[in-house]
């Protein structure tokens, strides 16, 4: 029975501790819902952004959140695959999103609450080689801001893709 | 038929508690198998068939989407559309794509304008929804852009039509349901505490509207109908008892038919809805006539249970017949093609038959049961004098016997004219036939189509020749040469096609011109890129839009537009036939009015021949038909000179209703055959008076029975169910009047002797 005792105790004091250490990644875990704004490429006027994901947990170091991204004239299923090295230094992400079947991969690091990601190259998008910077912004248990700045590499011209509030739910 | 008097003396006379036990059991079973019963509107597996018609419309709907999966929502702001009702609108629009199901929206948000600066496609509506001037100027331009194919706003500005597309696979009507359940009680949260609506209406809309409605009036229908043939009862039989007994046969026979539905994995639909009540009331007529029977006998002193006997051995070989006769008349309407309508014969036949085997067996186990007890006992005898009410005096039938040959003569005339007046079959069919206009779904259809224009479409499948894209300056100029041609169709609304998009663009080279259509393309939702372009951009199509202003016009715009598309000289393009739900449903819509207008000659055809091998009498064979086709045959002329044409529901009625009304005929029959029979020679003149003038109450209390349950139609929310019901109605009150009146003068002439002249004397 002592020794039981003590493996529960142990237990329970192991647990907690694992916990409020936790990763950076476990951030994003639960359920988010916000409203925000989405800019096209290459145009000054933004429309409404409305988004429901949920967070859930792929590995110890790994997050995927889900959901619909919506906006007045139409909506798209996203992923959002967000890896963490072990220490929680560099971060490693691909965005898809399925209604043009187009994906992003990014990678960057953290200072404090905030993770900065960038695709490492240009890429092509409808004609235009464009660079995108993702910016995640993630307090414990608390909201997401999240921000994508694309880059015209061309003329060097800057679009706030989207920036959004996502509230944690649950 | 003997066989069949046995087992009902041998069973339901001999083993009545037996029996009985087992009618407990059977009815458990059957309340079990009741609430199995499916409800399905019908409306787009009823055209479901191996034609040409229906497999352009399968393989068009593989390759293209349709707006037949559309809801359209109607905003109306009172005050006009500004900045907060938008803003509330964006809401709603942003909100309902989070619904299951909800695959597209189209609204005044997704209207774009060129940017004069850039020459780039901009959203029309201000990104800021609270900068009123620039909302407003927005507005004013909606329905200035070229070429949208439609409009969105209403003149006045205060009201917008936003379309959501819902995905192919709702288009089950289950998930359509749920749907549309989430988007109104949507709407109604967020219009609480403003003076804005926000209503529903489409097909889907439509074929939801008739699923609630086949599900409220099976309960309100049947019953209103079991209450009136309960009031009617009580009225004639004037005893509770009496009444009582006779009404629990054609119940228990409800019970058991919908419970065999149930089990059979058969659904309700808007064709079959009424099949209820009429096999309520059918129970009940046949219940009347046995009651009737051991109501006389009892009163001439008989026991009850020698009377049950008496009414079984003369009574239950008519019944059966009866229904014999109406089961051949479903069954005529197995020729058709629509699976729906074959469902309905099948239905009907198998309802009929168990209705029939209910009757005639629970009958005399009720009365025998019953009549053990002193008080059902003392109710049940009636004076033969009671039953041959006064009014049904001899000379009320010596008239039509006197002067037979003229009532003859006349009644053929009468036939002769009605089926003239009612030649060539004017089929008519219309979608939102199925619906009553002053159903909000209705409404709000009608408000839509006066801002939008007409909401449905005649689709034409354009292939692209191999070796060469949808996007090639050829093929644009072939597009363009047969949406100009469609536009002029009379009849033709608007067209909506690649060239609509086209049309947006600013002037720009060939290739530049190619390549911005597909980037738009690409930007669009799936299911409304796909009613411009297939997915591998092999064949496109245009939409050409056009008022449902039923099937024959229908037919005559597509073969207007068919003709147009052949008199374009193209190059790369290859238009194929005008095809959509509304050629489909138009196209055999009336190739099935016409079946089953043949489906009601086969039944004229073949139940007198049936009367006449079941009484193995070649006369009663002869003078069937004219008494039984003439109410049909006024019926359909009454319907084709009032301009109401014929409908899927008015062909089903007359044909069911011909099998109906040949009851009354079978009991004259079987009146005179007992009488021949009782006389040992072939019945005179003089006979047939008195032959009408004991059948007659009963013939008269059975079609009021009859008329008043399915009077209880008229309380349907679906026009066609109350259609069926009214004709049904005329139908069996015409029967009524030709079995009084034209059945003894035709069966005069093949009475014995010359007794006709001698009633004059």
């Amino acid at each position: 029975m002592t020794f039981l005792r003590h493996l529960i105790l142990l237990i329970l004091l192991t647990v907690p501790a694992q916990s409020q250490a936790g990763t950076v990644t476990d951030r994003f875990l639960g359920v988010f819902s916000g409203d925000g704004l989405v800019t096209e490429l290459g145009q000054d006027s933004s429309e409404a952004l409305r988004c429901r994901m949920v967070g859930k947990s792929v590995g110890e170091n790994q997050v995927n959140l889900t959901g619909k991204c919506v906006t007045p004239r139409g909506a798209t299923n996203v992923v959002l695959m967000l890896a963490q090295d072990a220490v929680g230094a560099r971060f490693a992400a691909k965005v898809v999103f399925a209604a043009n079947n187009t994906a992003l991969e990014l990678n960057g690091g953290r200072e404090d609450d905030t993770i900065t990601l960038a695709t490492k190259a240009p890429i092509d998008q409808d004609g235009t080689n464009i660079t995108a910077e993702l910016k995640l912004v993630a307090a414990v248990g608390g909201n997401i801001e999240m921000s994508n700045l694309l880059t015209d590499t061309e003329t060097g011209k800057q679009t706030r893709a989207f920036q959004i509030t996502l509230i944690r739910k649950r | 038929m003997k066989f069949l008097i046995r087992a009902i003396l041998a069973i339901s006379v001999r083993r009545p508690k037996t029996l009985l036990a087992l009618c407990l059991a059977l009815a458990f079973a059957s309340l079990l198998g009741v609430t199995r019963i499916g409800f399905d509107d019908g409306l787009r597996s009823v055209f479901a068939s191996d034609s040409q018609v229906f497999q352009d419309y399968v393989d068009n709907s593989e390759s293209f989407a349709h707006s037949e999966t559309d809801i359209a929502v109607l905003f109306t702001a009172p005050d006009g559309l500004n900045g907060d009702s938008l803003a509330l609108l964006q809401d709603f629009v942003l909100e309902a794509q989070f619904l299951d199901g909800v695959d597209a929206v189209f609204s005044l948000f997704s209207l774009q304008h060129n940017d004069p600066a850039t020459g780039n496609p901009v959203a029309l509506m201000p990104s800021d929804l609270q900068d009123e001037a620039a909302v407003q100027a927005a507005l004013a331009a909606v329905n200035t852009l070229p070429g949208t194919g439609s409009r969105v706003i209403s003149k006045d500005h205060a009201q917008t039509v936003v379309m959501l597309s819902l995905g192919q696979a709702m288009a089950d009507m289950k998930g359509s349901s749920s749907t549309l359940r989430q988007l109104t009680a949507l709407a109604g949260k967020m219009t609480a505490g403003t003076d804005i609506t926000i209503g529903f209406t489409g097909l889907l809309s439509i074929r939801d509207q008739i699923i609630s409605g086949l599900k409220s009036d099976q309960i309100r229908i049947n019953l209103i109908g079991a209450l009136l043939g309960l009031i009617v009862s009580f009225a004639l039989f004037r005893s509770f008892w009496v009444t009582v007994l006779n009404t629990a046969i054609p119940m228990s026979a409800l019970v058991f038919c919908l419970g065999a539905f149930g089990w059979m994995g058969l659904s309700i639909n808007a064709l079959s809805n009424a099949l209820p009540v009429l096999i309520l009331v059918l129970a009940s007529s046949d219940s009347i006539h046995m009651t009737y029977e051991v109501r006389r006998l009892t009163g001439m002193g008989q026991t009850v249970e020698a009377a049950v006997i008496r009414s079984v051995k003369d009574i239950a070989g008519p019944c059966v017949l009866t229904s014999l006769t109406t089961i051949l008349a479903f069954t005529s309407l197995f020729i058709s093609d629509s699976p729906v309508v074959r469902q309905l014969a099948a239905t009907g036949a198998v309802g009929v038959f168990i209705a029939m085997l209910t009757v005639v067996f629970l009958h005399p186990m009720v009365f025998l049961l019953a009549g053990r007890f002193e008080t059902v006992r003392r109710a049940l005898p009636v004076k033969a004098a009671v039953l041959q009410a006064p009014r049904f005096g001899a000379a009320l039938f010596r008239g039509p016997v006197r002067r037979f040959k003229f009532v003859s003569a006349l009644a053929a005339a009468l036939c002769v004219v009605s089926i003239a007046t009612l030649y060539p079959i004017e089929a008519k069919y219309r979608i939102l036939e199925n619906i009553d206009p002053s159903l909000p779904v209705a409404k709000v259809m009608a408000e839509v189509e006066t801002i939008t224009g007409p909401i449905t479409s005649i689709d034409v499948p354009v292939a692209v020749a191999p070796g060469h894209s949808a996007f090639d300056p050829e093929a644009e100029a072939d597009l363009r040469a047969l949406h100009a041609s469609l536009q002029t169709v009379a009849g033709v609304q608007s067209v909506i096609s690649l060239e609509t998009l086209i049309r947006q663009l600013p002037d720009l080279a060939p290739d530049a011109k190619a390549e911005r259509l597909q980037d738009i393309l690409k930007k669009l939702p799936g299911r409304f890129r796909n009613r411009m372009i297939n997915d591998n951009g092999t064949s496109l199509q245009i939409m050409v839009m056009v008022d449902d202003q039923g099937s024959g016009q229908v037919l005559t715009a597509a073969r207007n537009i068919e003709t147009a598309l052949t008199s374009v000289p193209l190059k790369v393009l290859k238009p194929g036939r005008p095809t959509g739900f509304l050629v489909m449903s138009s196209a055999l819509a009336n190739v099935m009015i016409r079946q089953l207008t043949f489906s009601f000659l086969l039944a004229a055809l073949t139940c007198p021949l049936l009367i006449g091998l079941w009484f193995r009498r070649a006369d009663f064979a002869f003078a069937a038909i004219v008494p039984n086709v003439l109410p049909i045959t006024l019926v359909g002329a009454g319907l084709t000179w009032g301009g109401l044409g014929i409908q899927f529901n008015s062909a089903l009625a007359l044909t069911i209703a011909f099998g109906i009304a040949l009851d009354d005929s079978i009991h004259v029959f079987n009146r005179i055959a007992l009488e021949e029979k009782s006389s040992g020679r072939k019945v005179s003149a003089a006979q047939i008076v008195e032959a009408m003038r004991h059948i007659g109450p009963v013939l008269v209390t059975t079609t009021v029975i009859l008329s008043a349950g399915l009077i209880a139609t008229q309380i349907s929310d679906m026009p066609m169910v109350r259609l069926f019901g009214l004709l049904c109605v005329a139908t069996f009150l015409l029967a009524l009047m030709c079995v009084l009146f034209v059945l003894p003068a035709l069966l005069s002439w093949f009475s014995s002797g010359k007794e006709a002249p001698s009633l004059a004397a």
